[in-house]
């Protein structure tokens, strides 16, 4: 090996490029951010929770869209076979932890079954008794089922918009989604654009037989609501 | 969220002072054993539980109140009640000392009992039974003091179906779940609020150049009083829950392995860095080169040569002849010339200064006539009748909506009170209301009590800017209201 090439591999290591997710990626707004997308699962919301205590374990209400119809899927350990139900679902998540799900039964693509992962970070702070009238959405649209099937990742942050900064244009199907390179952090994208609420990840993967329920990780407590959502009351 | 991660840049440092905090979540009435009201109040819940699972700190405390209640129920026991003492002042509520009785209930009580005893007195009255005697004694009022409870913020999560609850009972919350410390409480909630009204950010103001100041969300009302002087007063502010959300995507491999063995590849490194990289824009550069040739070919070489023999640099040095008129445009002659006529004016008024010396101009100035005729009868009538006693006007503006949470595709109805407070005139009078970029105007929804019209202007980002403009002064004492519409994005 020659000089300059051990040269090289001490520049590198130096740089933080083998230090994959963290320092590898250029801030684009000027500040740190230690954490991106790329973190392993629960990793984001670990910190989060660390930094706000109380936060942790807060039921914050999640609803789960698909294309048109299909059935969505909870994995609480109760169960090996999950809780099955009909989307649009809405159900309680913890926050801070993670839950992989499973999407299934969409007539758009017979035959196939995803199971996305969901990491909620944040939550929200409604008036009482409102709290299941504001749920964060979750959607799944077709391109990204597509782009899933495709054999390739789809990472999404779910964020609060900022009201001064909000875009000014309606929203008529489902939330505002916003795409960005692949080399950029998504944190820092929604950090930028408001609060960051989940992250959504999509890929091809699927459960391994020889696995188990680890590939579901540990089990945690689903919410489902005991009465469906009503309107918002007039005041 | 993540910024203030970063600035913190402590984080095992916080998780120490959530340590700190964890300790008193878990015995938080350790907190208030050093105050004797916090002592006194644990016991006044009267709950056994308390009694056997409180911290030595409050058991001594409580201990020492309960024995100063003994040392006075023993000389309560030769009182004419006759009621056991000991048992009962550990069940009574605690009441403040007593003013002494008056001298005619102090002379119909008992003998042998002393001051202190006409000091506990009451607490039998309040407790046990109504006084024996007929003397009613002056009968102290109760004050039921409230057990302190520690300000607590979400110390255990609460529970959801099949799990009560993540806090066994007497045991301490997991660490996760410990109480919020002071600073650390959240602050950003405000994103789930849609508001509008009030003055945020720069207030508004008025310079040289127009109204400065005028931010998003902002509603103020514009006026002038009665000396003609310009006024801004901020509406209040109106809040609705419509939190919304929005994502950001992307879509990648998901092998980050490749990529990183890729980045850290010999070969990537040292091919640019190759003496054959470095030889072939040489060979680049040549061909440049016969691309040059196939120009020289291309074109005439006679014109170029004509060209070159026409270049006759005795005509560029006749340019220079500009050398010469630089020289005779001397600026230094015209500002002698303009000097020489500024001379001729001060002349001038040197001997319009002259001609103002005189004295005539001080016999003209006939002070004693002016004075003679400004009399001050007139004066004081004219005062009396420009006199107004009313108060200076006063815009006061009150916003309000008609629902309290909203959802995208709701419409929302605004309402704008305002009302001169003052007693007199406005003149002027406009609302502005620049309105959030969530909120859409819906068109022709306004409507006004007073006359006016209403002017709609695009704010620059995204929503618009309503100005209500009155065509009559407002009245003191009068208000008006501004109603329109709005749908939430």
């Amino acid at each position: 090996m020659s000089d300059l090439l051990a040269r090289l591999i001490a520049v590198a290591f130096v740089s933080g490029l083998f230090v994959p997710g963290l320092a590898a990626h250029a801030q684009e707004s000027g500040y740190y951010y230690p954490l991106n997308q790329r973190l392993p699962l629960g990793e984001v919301a670990r910190w989060n929770a660390t930094i706000h205590p109380g936060l942790y374990g807060q039921t914050q209400p999640v609803r789960i869209t698909l294309p048109s119809t299909g059935h969505v899927t909870y994995y609480d350990g109760r169960s090996p076979q999950g809780v099955l139900a009909d989307a649009p679902s809405q159900a309680g998540l913890l926050v801070g932890n993670v839950y992989r799900v499973r999407i299934s039964g969409m007539p758009e693509f017979p035959g196939i079954e995803l199971y996305p992962s969901i990491e909620l970070l944040d939550r929200l702070h409604p008036p009482p008794g409102q709290e299941q009238n504001f749920p964060v959405p979750v959607t799944f649209t077709v391109e990204e089922i597509e782009t899933a099937l495709q054999d390739r990742m789809v990472t999404k942050v779910v964020y609060l918009e900022q009201p001064q900064r909000a875009a000014p244009f309606d929203q008529k199907d489902g939330p505002h989604i916003e795409d960005v390179p692949p080399s950029s952090n998504l944190l820092e994208a929604a950090d930028q654009r408001g609060r960051p609420i989940a992250i959504v990840r999509l890929g091809g993967r699927i459960p391994d037989a020889n696995a188990g329920a680890a590939f579901f990780g540990p089990p945690v407590p689903v919410v489902f609501p005991t009465q469906v959502p009503q309107p918002p009351a007039q005041p | 969220m993540f910024r203030r991660a970063v600035l913190t840049a402590g984080l095992w440092g916080g998780s120490a002072g959530l340590l700190l905090c964890t300790s008193s979540c878990r015995t938080p009435t350790a907190l208030h054993s050093s105050t004797p009201s916090a002592a006194i109040a644990s016991q006044t819940d009267g709950s056994g539980e308390q009694g056997q699972a409180s911290p030595a700190p409050v058991d001594e405390t409580a201990r020492s109140v309960a024995a100063a209640a003994h040392t006075t129920a023993a000389h309560t026991t030769a009182a004419p009640s006759g009621t056991s003492s000991a048992p009962t002042i550990q069940q009574t509520t605690w009441v403040p000392p007593v003013p002494e009785m008056p001298a005619a209930a102090r002379a119909q009580s008992p003998a042998g009992q002393d001051d202190q005893q006409h000091q506990v007195q009451p607490v039998q009255h309040q407790v046990v039974s109504p006084p024996a005697n007929d003397v009613d004694p002056v009968r102290p009022i109760v004050h039921e003091i409230v057990p302190r409870t520690p300000v607590v913020a979400e110390v255990c999560p609460p529970g959801y179906p099949g799990v009560p609850n993540m806090c066994p009972p007497g045991s301490p919350c997991p660490p996760s779940y410990v109480v919020v410390p002071p600073g650390y409480e959240r602050w950003e909630f405000g994103d789930e609020y849609l508001c509008d009204g009030g003055d945020r950010g720069l207030p508004v103001h008025y310079d040289g150049f127009g109204r400065r100041g005028l931010e998003t969300e902002d509603t103020i009302g514009e006026f002038k009083d009665h000396l003609g002087e310009a006024h801004v007063r901020p509406s209040s502010r109106v809040c609705i829950y419509a939190p919304r959300f929005a994502e950001v995507r992307t879509a990648s491999l998901p092998i980050t392995d490749v990529a990183v063995n890729k980045l850290a590849a010999n070969h990537d490194r040292i091919g640019p860095g190759g003496l054959d990289t470095q030889l072939a824009p040489g060979q680049q550069q040549q061909n440049d080169e016969l691309h040059g040739l196939e120009m020289r070919s291309r074109a005439s070489g006679v014109d170029v040569d004509m060209s070159d023999s026409s270049l006759a640099k005795v005509d560029r040095i006749d340019s220079h002849v500009k050398l010469i008129n630089v020289y005779e445009d001397l600026s230094f002659a015209t500002d002698i010339q303009i000097d020489q006529l500024g001379t001729a004016v001060i002349g001038q008024a040197l001997q319009n200064a002259l001609a103002w010396s005189g004295d005539t101009v001080t016999y003209i100035i006939a002070h004693n006539f002016k004075s003679q005729e400004l009399t001050a009868r007139f004066a004081i009538e004219e005062y009396v009748g420009i006199e107004d006693k009313r108060t200076p006007g006063d815009l006061k503006i009150i916003k309000l909506a008609d629902r309290k949470t909203a959802k995208p595709g709701d419409v929302v109805t605004f309402k704008i009170h305002f009302e001169n407070v003052g007693g007199r005139e406005l003149y002027e009078v406009r609302i502005v209301d620049n309105l959030t970029p969530r909120l859409q105007y819906i068109e022709g929804s306004a409507s006004s009590e007073l006359d006016g019209r209403v002017n709609i202007e695009d704010n620059g980002e995204g929503s618009q800017i309503l100005t209500f403009e009155l065509f009559e002064p407002l009245e003191g004492k009068t208000s008006g209201t501004v109603t329109f519409e709005c749908r939430v994005r």
